[in-house]
């Protein structure tokens, strides 16, 4: 019964106070003992996250410049009548906006090719940022291909892992980014 | 985070049974409709099933004087809005369970393609496998015992691993969350910390590996 706490599972206000990261630390450390066991909660914990997150970012960052941007429209957007007999000609429209998707380097790689990433529709540019294991930027460059080659003075350190991520501009002003990657070189690059 | 019953909650409870109460309990459902729906447009996106759990969720928020609701604790630990989505999302499978049984458990749904491939990652990253030679249905036999052996001996160590470890990994590799996610799930303070811990529990099991004279995990 939703609430209750069925056969040891989490009660609905522990993976609620869970998620709101309002418990102590012995009561967060036994909610990730048991999610860490049990699949059903820790599917519950995930969901509720994501869903949590969603409902707070879609009032703040979404409805705000959505209300800003329609007052806008609706104080400076000339009023023309439609013609309904003009054709309409023009392609369909993306509804949606997927993130690049880092396809090499990733895992442990002997050299360090091209970083190369998938192609997003529309999207006119993309930023490449390479970090160090401490998260300090080695370096970043942006192009308008899938491909980048990585600076002969920058300096992987061979055995320890480095990320990298890619950020598409999909419309002016737009970006959309990638999660981090991560990559370990396990020898030393050739002399450029 | 307050610790005080939601105004539209009280509102709720003391109102007077008959027409002030359905007036309360019509703008308790104008409130929270939104994030109602989007809890059941998560379990099932068909049009007509989200408005089926929607109108299930509010029939069972409301019956027997909004019992499920009186559940909820304001100790200051959770917002009623996260209380909400968690008891909205166990209406919505009760709902889907009543309709269609239970469904099977996680480790048995999806495409066992996909499945195998998600934990072959993890024995990729440690036992430092070239996913081209990965062993197939018909490869050689020797091939398919040193990879039944590598992931039984992986099964074995990462069940020795402290709980949060496991759970680290569990929800990098059955779950596929980001590293981001991980963070926020976890409590670390960037997604950085998600792989330095990573990497150092691939060090942890590739030494287990080791152990047991398995070497391809050596850079």
């Amino acid at each position: 019964m939703p609430g209750e706490k069925i056969a040891g599972h989490l009660t609905a206000m522990e993976v609620a106070a869970y998620v709101d990261n309002g418990l102590e630390a012995a009561a967060r450390a036994r909610v990730r003992s048991h999610v860490a066991e049990c699949d059903e909660c820790r599917g519950e914990v995930i969901a509720v996250a994501r869903l949590a997150r969603t409902g707070s970012r879609y009032r703040w960052k979404t409805l705000v410049p959505l209300a800003a941007a329609a007052a806008l429209v609706l104080y400076f957007a000339p009023w023309r009548p439609s013609d309904s007999t003009a054709p309409v000609l023009r392609e369909p429209g993306v509804t949606t906006i997927v993130a690049p998707t880092p396809i090499a380097p990733r895992g442990a790689v002997k050299a360090l090719p091209a970083l190369t990433w998938s192609s997003v529709p529309l999207a006119d540019r993309y930023e490449v940022t390479l970090f160090d294991a401490d998260g300090s930027v080695l370096w970043e460059t942006q192009t308008a291909d899938t491909t980048a080659v990585v600076a002969a003075t920058v300096r992987i350190v061979v055995g320890v892992p480095h990320y990298w991520k890619v950020a598409a501009r999909t419309e002016q002003g737009r970006w959309v980014a990638s999660d981090l990657t991560s990559f370990t070189l396990s020898r030393a690059p050739p002399l450029r | 985070m307050g610790a005080a019953v939601p105004p539209e909650l009280s509102r709720l409870f003391d109102a007077p049974p008959g027409l002030k109460r359905d007036e309360v309990w019509a703008s308790f459902v104008a409130a929270n409709s939104r994030l109602i729906i989007r809890v059941a447009r998560s379990i099932d996106p068909d049009h007509d099933a989200v408005m089926d759990a929607y109108a299930y969720v509010l029939e069972r928020l409301r019956a027997d004087d909004c019992r499920r609701l009186r559940d909820y604790a304001p100790d200051g630990r959770t917002k009623f809005t996260t209380w909400l989505v968690v008891v909205a999302r166990r209406l919505c499978l009760d709902l889907l369970r009543r309709r269609y049984g239970r469904p099977p458990p996680a480790s048995a749904r999806g495409d066992p393609a996909v499945q195998r491939a998600v934990r072959r990652r993890l024995v990729d990253l440690v036992a430092g496998a070239d996913p081209d030679e990965i062993a197939g249905p018909d490869a050689d036999p020797t091939q398919s015992l040193n990879a039944a052996d590598v992931s039984r001996t992986l099964t074995l160590a990462t069940s020795r691993l402290h709980a949060d470890d496991r759970l680290l990994l569990k929800l990098r590799f059955d779950d596929d969350l980001s590293a981001p996610e991980i963070a926020r799930l976890l409590g670390l303070p960037t997604p950085f910390h998600v792989y330095r811990r990573l990497t150092f529990l691939f060090g942890e099991l590739r030494g287990a590996l080791r152990e047991r004279g398995i070497h391809g995990a050596e850079p």
